[in-house]
């Protein structure tokens, strides 16, 4: 291979045949539609949570006075939880020690450690 | 009003064992005295202060029926509920004590005139656009 004399150029690209630019080309597509799709498939639990789980668990929907009754059936996976009536929800469904009114307008639940 | 406690048990052992003996005081209703007598009875960390010859003694200190007391803690029966309580605030973001949810709202450690502010809102709600 001829090379330039004096300074070297800062990145050489030796061309051995026409197969050399036209597989970078194909690798190019190729990676980009891997990352296109590949992605989609990554996320694709996490994406659609909402509507999988609408539609594999029978989850009803839960009007947010609810959201303070203390017998709840509503238990959301973690993910699934987007409004702050839900949370509270899945928090008094875990919480086992209350005191108070159990149909007050407001609940305070306390994260500690006795430490 | 309502106050839900929620435990949180991430500074190790005692803190595991401390949550699992209140549970068992709550067996006989005695949840909230025991919750108290453990905050004031804190002294450092992991140093055997919430050892659970400790926590025995202190169901004993309080007339608790010690023999279901003892049986419970040393049964491990609430270790699960308090391993899976420390992952659910662990997935929320929870990762200092105290941590408040007010109906679902996070709080961390505010003053006392922020969180009657909060309180009134919601006892006295301004018409709210609905959130998202």
């Amino acid at each position: 291979m001829d090379q330039p004399k004096g300074e070297k150029p800062a990145l050489t690209v030796v061309i051995q045949s026409w197969w050399t630019p036209a597989m970078a080309v194909l690798m190019l597509v190729v990676g980009l539609l891997a990352g296109y799709f590949g992605y989609q498939l990554l996320n694709k639990s996490s994406a659609s949570d909402g509507t999988v789980a609408a539609a594999t668990t029978p989850v009803p929907t839960l009007p947010s006075d609810q959201a303070t009754v203390p017998t709840t059936t509503v238990n959301p996976t973690l993910a699934a939880i987007n409004s702050q009536e839900q949370l509270m929800a899945f928090l008094v469904s875990n919480t086992t020690q209350f005191k108070g009114d159990p149909n007050a307008k407001v609940t305070l639940i306390e994260f500690s450690d006795y430490q | 009003m309502r106050f839900g406690y929620f435990n949180f048990a991430f500074l190790g052992p005692e803190s595991q064992w401390a949550a699992e003996a209140a549970e068992c005081a709550g067996d006989q209703d005695k949840f909230w005295e025991y919750h108290d007598y453990l905050f004031s009875h804190q002294n450092g960390e992991n140093q055997g202060a919430f050892s659970k010859d400790n926590l025995k003694g202190f169901a004993a200190d309080m007339g608790l029926d010690t023999k279901a007391f003892n049986t419970c803690l040393d049964s491990g029966k609430y270790t699960q509920f308090v391993q899976d309580q420390a992952n659910i605030a662990q997935q929320l973001g929870v990762s200092s004590t105290p941590t408040f949810a007010l109906n679902g709202q996070p709080v961390g450690s505010v003053s006392f005139d922020e969180f009657k502010q909060k309180i009134d809102a919601l006892l006295n709600p301004t018409p709210l656009t609905p959130t998202p």
